[in-house]
């Protein structure tokens, strides 16, 4: 019996005090497991790691020893600079291991990558599940990769980009990474996804340029997850990584009543990305039978121009009402706001961060804007005025409205607000 | 930026700061039944987050019948304007967190012993504020992880004004959140100091940490607008007004120069504003600061 293609799967999440994993390493394991044949021919390993507590050097400890055929890492903004050195690395230590990337930060600027980063061997573009398992059904039967759509790979010198890979439809078609044990839900730290894509079309976000069709997981696999998670004993706190959870009045319903008996059992959700404005008496109720106790939303600026430089529209009185309603509900509202956005100087930040605050949101978020690859910020960047960091996470330097020093003005008024206001 | 209802508890002190309005015979308890009218006020405002400030707040042995009354009236923010010298003790820390008290704003006025003392006219004062300082920085809520912010009010006279960089200086070592620069004496003339402050805004900056001016008019502030107090809703004492500055831009929102300025150095150093979008935008943020 020929040898099995021992794969190691890894990331670094972003830093929190429940340690996170990757729910993407998961879909692109549980992916590559249900093709019966590849199962057989692969071992896949998935490890998670953090991005501030765990060192590169940690990270080769277990690689050296592992010394997997291939390592397949997620890369996002927050790590792409950590796992890009990690990977020269590997590849002056394990020479024969091969190294596959994907994730957003890499599949837009997929041949900027592999230009700067001779050590990755293949890069998935896009959705990954169906490239990867692809990539190694070739890899694991000796064939060549170019006819996999949507690698992007290297041969020789040349870097190759195979055609673009349709998105997966039926969404069903990737397994629950919980339902087939791949992962292992863990209180706080477990997401789930109820869909793909998003209606809006946010100029710094990465989602609805991409994906602005709606695609959907089916209502029995999600109830499926939900029973599993409903059934732990250790899991009390879950979310779900939907950019908008509240899509319309009837999937909320539909959630209500997915969630309905896990949230009765004292099941519940935390930080739902949801749509402030669209939140009425009725939505109120179908968030309380979910479980729903906190929720996350913008502004990320009040400034009208801004909003009208990233596609973005608020109703002031709106999103005001929508946070009241929650509040009075019992249900805590965390707002965010970008520093650094189009049309936003100094001063009209000020001004978006006192409204914010005039709508008493339980804690409120600050983030500088950065400029992610494959968003239309990144792509209008030069129109825009946009004066960005080009290495990870591309964050904004200055902008027509904000010099440098006002930027970072910005970012110290902020810091000292989040610690008043959140204390 | 964060709307506060300001409540003065009475100007008694266990300091004697000599660039202090309030004189010895002053030193006086604003009733409980003021300070609780006062809440009923707020709370119909709509207001959460309410200022405690005197004389010396943490000396009234029924403080903790107000902060009961403020919580109980929903105000989850309390912020206590303090010179620091009881949280010495650690004991006196943890009470006070006890109370829901979480917002701090410690009186400096010198970064020396020296310096500071011989303003308070209280030997010892420096070393119980700044051991106050950094006893508050250390605390929190164990159960809750939760920490108190600890800001610094540095009070400027012709006492101390060629000290204010080493203050905000010692304010970055103590790892405080914030600083307010506050003039605190008639008799410094602004466009002398004007050096001295934009330093020290530098030094904070730099620092990364954020620092407000109290007691400069907007008009001098040029390229330094957004550390304006007004901003912020700062400026307790009342102050006054040039002939020119009924034509500001900003005139309803800005709390003029100290009582007595005037007198001492003329108007000629104020100049009204006029209309503008970057002033529009200060105007309704100051103007909302005002509850």
């Amino acid at each position: 019996m020929s040898k099995k293609l021992n794969i190691l799967l890894t990331t670094f999440n972003i830093h929190a005090q429940q340690h996170y994993y990757s729910l993407a390493l998961g879909f692109l394991k549980s992916f590559t497991l249900k093709d019966p044949a590849l199962k057989e021919k692969v071992n896949i390993e998935i490890l998670d790691f953090c991005s501030s507590c765990h060192e590169n050097e940690q990270v080769l400890f277990y690689l050296t020893k592992m010394k997997p055929d291939l390592i397949g890492f997620s890369v996002y903004c927050w790590n792409a600079e950590k796992i890009f050195k990690l990977a020269a690395l590997v590849k002056q230590m394990m020479p024969e291991t091969m190294i596959a990337v994907g994730g957003p930060e890499v599949g837009p600027i997929d041949r900027e990558v592999m230009e700067n980063n001779p050590s990755i061997d293949f890069l998935e573009r896009g959705e990954g599940e169906a490239t990867f398992a692809a990539l190694l059904t070739k890899l694991t039967s000796g064939k060549k990769v170019e006819n996999v759509k949507g690698l992007t790979y290297r041969n020789g010198n040349e870097i190759v980009r195979n055609e673009e890979r349709p998105l997966i439809d039926p969404l069903d078609e990737i397994p629950s990474p919980y339902l087939t044990g791949t992962l292992v839900p863990r209180d706080w730290a477990t997401y789930l996804e109820s869909y793909r894509g998003c209606p809006f079309e946010c100029g710094y976000c990465f989602e609805g340029k991409n994906y602005p069709k709606i695609r959907s997981f089916s209502k029995e696999r999600l109830r499926a997850e939900v029973e599993l998670l409903e059934s732990s004993a250790s899991v009390n706190r879950f979310s779900f990584i939907d950019p908008v959870f509240n899509l319309s009045k009837d999937r909320l319903k539909m959630m209500a009543e997915i969630l309905k008996s896990a949230s009765a059992k004292g099941k519940k959700l935390h930080t739902i990305e949801l749509n402030v404005e669209s939140v009425d008496d009725e939505s109120i109720k179908l968030l309380k039978i979910c479980g729903v106790e906190s929720i996350e939303t913008g502004p990320q600026t009040f400034n009208p121009k801004a909003l009208k430089a990233v596609s973005r529209k608020i109703d002031p009185k709106k999103f005001s009402d929508g946070i009241a309603l929650l509040k009075q509900n019992g249900i805590k509202v965390l707002s965010d706001l970008i520093i650094g956005l189009p049309e936003d100087g100094l001063l009209d930040f000020m001004e978006s961060t006192r409204l914010v605050m005039a709508n008493k949101p339980d804690t409120v978020i600050f983030s500088t804007l950065h400029v992610l690859p494959g968003t239309q910020l990144y792509e209008d960047s030069a129109k825009a005025g946009l004066i960005f960091d080009r290495s990870a996470p591309h964050c904004i330097l200055s902008t027509t409205k904000l010099s440098y020093n006002e930027l970072k003005k910005a970012e110290v008024l902020a810091e000292s607000l989040r610690k008043e206001y959140n204390t | 930026m964060i709307q506060y209802a300001k409540i003065f508890t009475g100007p008694y002190c266990n300091n004697d700061c000599t660039c202090c309005p309030h004189t010895d015979s002053d030193r006086s308890m604003r009733p409980i039944e003021e300070i609780l009218e006062q809440i009923d006020e707020a709370k119909t405002k709509g207001l959460n987050s309410a200022y405690l400030y005197g004389g010396e707040p943490e000396l009234r042995y029924d403080l903790k019948q107000i902060t009961d009354y403020l919580q109980k009236q929903g105000f989850t923010r309390i912020k206590l304007s303090s010179n620091g010298r009881a949280f010495s003790q650690w004991k006196r820390v943890e009470e006070s967190l006890n109370k829901g008290i979480f917002g701090y704003e410690i009186k400096l006025v010198g970064s020396k012993v020296g310096t500071h003392d011989r303003i308070t006219q209280v030997e010892g004062s420096f070393s119980q504020t700044v051991q106050g300082i950094v006893n508050l920085r250390n605390s929190g809520d164990p159960a809750t992880g939760r920490k108190p912010f600890v800001g610094l009010k540095v009070l400027l006279s012709e006492d101390n004004i060629d000290d204010a960089q080493e203050i905000v200086s010692l304010g970055v070592s103590l790892r405080v959140d914030r600083i307010i620069l506050s003039l605190a004496s008639s008799g410094l003339k602004i466009t002398d100091v004007l050096p001295i402050l934009r330093g020290s805004i530098e030094i904070a900056v730099l620092n990364k940490l954020w620092i407000s001016t109290d007691g400069v008019p907007l008009c001098m502030l040029n390229e330094y607008e957004s550390h304006w107090g007004e901003l912020f809703g700062l400026g307790l004492r009342e102050g006054e007004k040039g002939n020119k500055c009924e034509k500001c831009s900003v005139f309803d929102v800005c709390n003029g120069v100290l009582s007595g300025y005037l007198d001492k150095f003329g108007d000629a150093e104020l100049l009204p504003l006029k209309k503008g979008q970057q002033l529009g935008i200060i105007k309704k943020i100051a103007q909302a600061q005002n509850v």
